[in-house]
């Protein structure tokens, strides 16, 4: 048996079931399954939801993975023109035509750069026939350039295979391995003929930009690059939020093919996870996948831990459905994006803005309304339609009642009243423009007193102008709508996940590493372990007028004073114990000097200022 | 209430420990010694102060005759300190003080300070065994009934879960192993010499019965991706202390390989350095699936300070290199001849009459004086052994002589020569 290792041989295996479930969750105390097929779907819910998210997002992510991969595979392929034969010019071979070297030159993040290898091998097996035999070959930083040449070569070669040469990542490759493979391929009595039948696909993960700056003017002479995008970061995360968000903001999924065991019942439903996300858990996914390395295997880590902790605190929060209020928000919410929103007429297409739009409401609340007011977009908007003519108000309350009216019809009413008013306010300056010229054809002399009294009414009628006080009544209503519905998600409702991680007094579980705020704050932050004596060594320290190397004997008197209920042979071991533990988790270094007593502070504190 | 009784058995221990003593008569004279002690212990504080080291002195004696390994290195590291900074500023205060009142008090004030200044390591050990641990059972308790439940559920989920926070999270780990009895599962203490990842993987092919050796030429990163594929449908969680240790970090890119499929291995793991989560890059952090958990037990990590290089506490190499205990000069007395005795004595005494280098000549003269060796080759041949024992330091001075620098403490080396009955003249013991 190997020393500090212990070996336990057990039966089970542990893995996501009944057992395993029962006893992490506490059911309320008179809940009982009605039946075993309400219990069955519970578990099944369960693990779905925790394990199987990743699917979802597979399936959703997928169509723009297909789209883009389908793209590069059919450009690499095609058949080339008989005019780009003539483009090359070789020094190798200055009286013959070869041609040039076709190459895509493909912008994808790190983190998806297997993803695209193996979609793009994928294609390029659906796309071989018999006329046409393809046949990859991976160059990592790892591989040697004759390596390459020595597969290109093979003896089995047929004139009809199509050799494509994939890079894994540009930027790990050795300096000037792409220039020489470039040229030895051109070098090559052998290669050279086979240049027509002779692909190359580059990832590259910074920006296209470094490959041409990186890549020699003769080599580049040499190819036909062309640029792709392999995805579109915003596009991605936008699907990816779509999945988990409540199913109103797409219309129902079709049934996916690799779960095959869904309820056929729930397929009807628009989603199998009726919960939605809040505000700052859709902003901790925003900058997670942003602000990192936009991993998506992280944001489905993220949504499926919070979805355990779901589990975790409220077992029965499935029950907990808000159809009714959800299909409101969505409406409204599309109604203010088409009214006044950036790109109205785009609106079906880009889900971005409209996620983007949710978001700020969920993580900002109240704020987003006194923010949106001061927009520029929003005051164009509202200018277009309630200032001057009113025919676009007209035609704004026409569309607007038309798409409300199923979702509120008590303000509809209302409107209906106010849209009332103002065709009569309309109506009313007429009116009041006639008396005025009644007034002056009927009297020849006007003395000035009554002159003064005719401007004075005359002003007061412009002021209490009917018109422009229907259409602030118009504004008003209609934004009382907006602010009414699009508000943050109540928290009252159990259906919110990642509302808050769990934390106690004990342990906080989160998915990032906080490893420094942590340890600041159990030592200098939390009062529960203020008078740890490792606290108190950990503040005397920071405390101390010297801010890198204080002498062990300051130290220690300060922390003898400032030690509570202590003798001195107690305090002297707690002392030693607290620089002992310091210099294990890393705060404090001794001095390398053996004569000397000071000790070096590695660590000062980011989060916390430390007081005595 | 609890200090009387731990007082008292302080006082219990060396009357245990006297019929032991009985049967040696070479140590009477720290007995006799003893009893100078208790007649003078009204006189001042800095007396009972030497007292209570004379007892402590007394306790490691005993201890280390039991030939216990882990009071060797803890003695080890307290001569090491001792000799850093105790002798030194003793010296200089005898030579400056006089006898007013005022200088006698700055001197309890100083010398109080001045014991913070070295660690005494079997004070150290005595007060973390006897630290009441009264909370943290009932904290462990509460995760045991709370948390433990949910942590097994993370397991299955599919995520791996690592502790980090302020203290030992030890027995949080052997509480959790109850909880995995039914489980195939090991614990695995990364802090033991000798222990990485590679022999993590031969236990891990030894135990599991994979037949899954290691080829020649064969990576560890290729090794790890061949063992996961042997486990096939069997499964193993493994419960790791302190996976930052230094043999670990340059070894993670081949754990991730063998936790790459989350149903064969599942991992928990703890650490403990602040900025541990450096030691992975992004994408062994996605492939490992962490769920952070802070947990706060404020518990003094002994078997990690044990294996740690503690400066601050003299567990250094350097200083382990260079250091006594009474044990282990008794072991080097023994195996020396009279002559040699009275060169080891003669030596010292040089040495700390002068508090500089001997010279070789110097005490060649002065042993062939004393008739202990006659002529500078038999002198050089005990001095090597010496030297060996790292009891000197045998150097070249600047005028091309050679030059003799005692290791050893004053302090040890005068206790140890009185236990002997050789001690050093009278007039440097005061």
């Amino acid at each position: 048996m190997t020393p500090g290792i212990t070996f336990h041989r057990g039966n089970k295996k542990l893995k996501l079931g009944k057992a395993e479930i029962n006893e992490a969750i506490e059911f309320p105390e008179d809940f009982e399954f009605c039946s075993m097929e309400q219990e069955r779907r519970f578990f099944k819910n369960f693990v779905d939801d925790v394990t199987r998210f990743d699917e979802k997002m597979a399936h959703t992510t997928a169509s723009i993975y297909d789209t883009a991969t389908n793209e590069i595979a059919t450009w690499i392929l095609k058949k080339p023109g008989k005019s780009s034969k003539t483009k090359g010019i070789s020094v190798f071979s200055p009286n013959e035509p070869i041609g040039t070297l076709k190459c895509a030159l493909v912008q994808c993040n790190f983190t998806d750069i297997s993803r695209l290898i193996g979609d793009f091998r994928q294609k390029l097996l659906e796309k071989s026939t018999e006329n046409l035999e393809v046949r990859d070959h991976l160059v990592t930083e790892n591989d040697a350039i004759h390596e390459i040449i020595d597969r290109i070569l093979e003896k089995n070669t047929s004139s009809t295979t199509c050799h494509v040469i994939i890079i894994r990542q540009f930027e790990s490759l050795r300096p000037n391995f792409f220039a020489s493979l470039v040229s030895l391929l051109f070098s090559n009595s052998t290669c050279r003929r086979l240049i027509p039948r002779i692909k190359l696909m580059t990832c590259v993960s910074t920006s296209p930009a470094f490959f041409t700056q990186n890549c020699g003017l003769e080599t580049a002479n040499l190819m036909d690059l062309t640029h792709f995008r392999f995805t579109k970061l915003d596009d991605i995360f936008s699907k990816i939020i779509a999945t988990g968000c409540h199913a109103h903001f797409l219309p129902p999924r079709p049934p996916p093919k690799n779960i095959e065991e869904d309820d056929p019942a729930l397929l009807n439903n628009f989603d199998c996870a009726p919960a939605v996300f809040s505000g700052p858990f859709m902003k901790y996914l925003k900058n997670r996948f942003f602000a990192c390395d936009y991993s998506i295997s992280a944001l489905s880590r993220a949504i499926q831990l919070a979805l355990l902790q779901k589990y975790l605190e409220d077992p029965l929060w499935r029950e907990d459905a808000h159809d009714a209020e959800l299909q409101k928000y969505d409406r409204v919410l599309r109604v203010f994006l088409e009214e006044f929103g950036e790109n109205p007429a785009e609106i079906d297409e880009k889900l971005a803005e409209n996620l983007r739009c949710h978001v700020e409401i969920q993580s900002d609340g109240g704020d987003f309304w006194t923010k949106i007011r001061h927009e520029s977009i929003f005051q164009e908007r509202k200018s277009a339609i309630f200032d001057g003519n009113s025919t676009n108000l007209h035609s704004f309350l026409r569309r607007f009642l038309a798409k409300i009216t199923p979702i509120d019809p008590k303000f509809c009413e209302k409107l209906e009243n106010l849209r009332e008013n103002l065709i009569s306010a309309e109506q009313n300056p007429e009116k009041s423009e006639i008396s005025p010229e009644k007034s002056i054809t009927t009297t020849q002399k006007m003395s000035f007193l009554e002159m003064q009294k005719q401007r004075r009414s005359a002003m007061t009628a412009k002021q209490q102008n009917p018109l422009r006080s229907a259409k602030s009544a118009i504004f008003s209503h209609v934004m009382n709508l907006f602010e009414t519905t699009l508000q943050p998600y109540p928290s009252t409702w159990r259906n919110v996940i990642g509302a808050n991680f769990w934390i106690d007094d004990v342990t906080k579980t989160s998915l990032d590493a906080s490893d420094e705020y942590d340890i600041e704050n159990a030592m200098l932050n939390a009062k529960k372990f203020e008078k740890m004596p490792i606290s108190v060594a950990w503040r005397c320290l920071l405390t101390h007028r010297n801010f890198k190397s204080v002498p062990m004997a300051e130290w220690a008197e300060l922390f003898l004073r400032n030690v509570q209920q202590m003798s001195r042979k107690s305090a002297k071991g707690a002392f030693f114990a607290a620089a002992g533990q310091l210099e294990h988790i890393g705060l404090i270094r001794g001095a390398v000097d053996k004569k000397s007593t000071n000790v070096h502070v590695l660590y000062h504190p980011i989060s916390f200022i430390p007081d005595i | 209430m609890p200090r009387p009784k731990i007082l008292k058995r302080a006082t219990v221990q060396p009357s245990a420990a006297v019929p032991v003593k009985k049967s040696t008569p070479e140590k009477e004279g720290s007995r006799q010694k003893k009893t100078n002690g208790k007649e003078n212990a009204s006189r001042n504080l800095q007396s009972n102060l030497e007292e209570d080291l004379e007892q402590l002195g007394f306790e490691d004696e005993t201890v280390s005759m039991a030939q216990s390994a882990i009071e060797n290195y803890f003695m080890q590291g307290k001569s090491a300190s001792e000799r850093m900074n105790n002798a030194k500023s003793r010296r200089g205060r005898r030579a400056g003080n006089g006898n007013t009142e005022e200088i006698e008090e700055d001197d309890e004030i100083s010398n109080a300070i001045t014991d913070f200044t070295k660690c005494d390591l079997p004070g150290l050990r005595n007060y973390i065994t006897k630290k009441d641990n009264t909370e943290f059972e009932k904290r462990l308790e509460h995760l045991a009934d709370n948390d433990f439940g949910k942590w097994k559920l993370y397991l299955a989920a599919g995520f791996n879960i690592l502790l980090h926070g302020v203290g030992s999270k030890r027995d949080v780990l052997t509480e959790f192993e109850n909880e995995l009895s039914d489980y195939t599962y090991m614990r695995v203490d990364a802090r033991k010499d000798g222990l990485n990842v590679k022999v993590l993987l031969g236990a891990i092919n030894e135990n599991m019965k994979l037949n899954c050796n290691v080829k020649r030429g064969q990576s560890t990163i290729s090794w790890a991706r061949s063992i996961r594929r042997k486990m096939n449908s069997q499964q193993l969680i493994l419960i790791i202390d302190n996976i930052e240790a230094p043999d670990w970090r340059s070894d993670q890119e081949a754990f991730c390989e063998l936790l790459e499929n989350r149903d064969s291995v599942k991992l928990i793991a703890t650490v403990d350095h602040i900025y541990s989560t450096f030691i992975w890059n992004s994408r062994q952090l996605s492939s490992l699936s962490f769920v952070h958990i802070t947990i706060n037990t404020f518990e003094i990590p002994l078997q990690e300070l044990m294996t740690g290089d503690s400066r601050l506490l003299g567990l250094d190499a350097r200083s382990n290199q260079s250091s006594h205990t009474m044990s282990s000069l008794d072991v080097f007395w023994k195996s020396l001849a009279v002559n040699s005795q009275k060169l080891f004595r003669l030596f010292f005494q040089m040495y700390f009459d002068t508090k500089k280098p001997v010279k070789f000549w110097d005490l060649f003269n002065a042993a062939k004086d004393d008739f202990i060796a006659s002529t500078d080759a038999a002198l050089r041949t005990q001095l090597v052994e010496f030297k060996d024992h790292r009891v000197l330091k045998w150097t070249r001075g600047d005028d091309g002589n050679d030059q003799l620098s005692g290791i050893v403490e004053l302090r040890l080396v005068t206790e140890f020569l009185e236990s002997k009955n050789m001690p050093l003249d009278e007039k440097k013991d005061e």
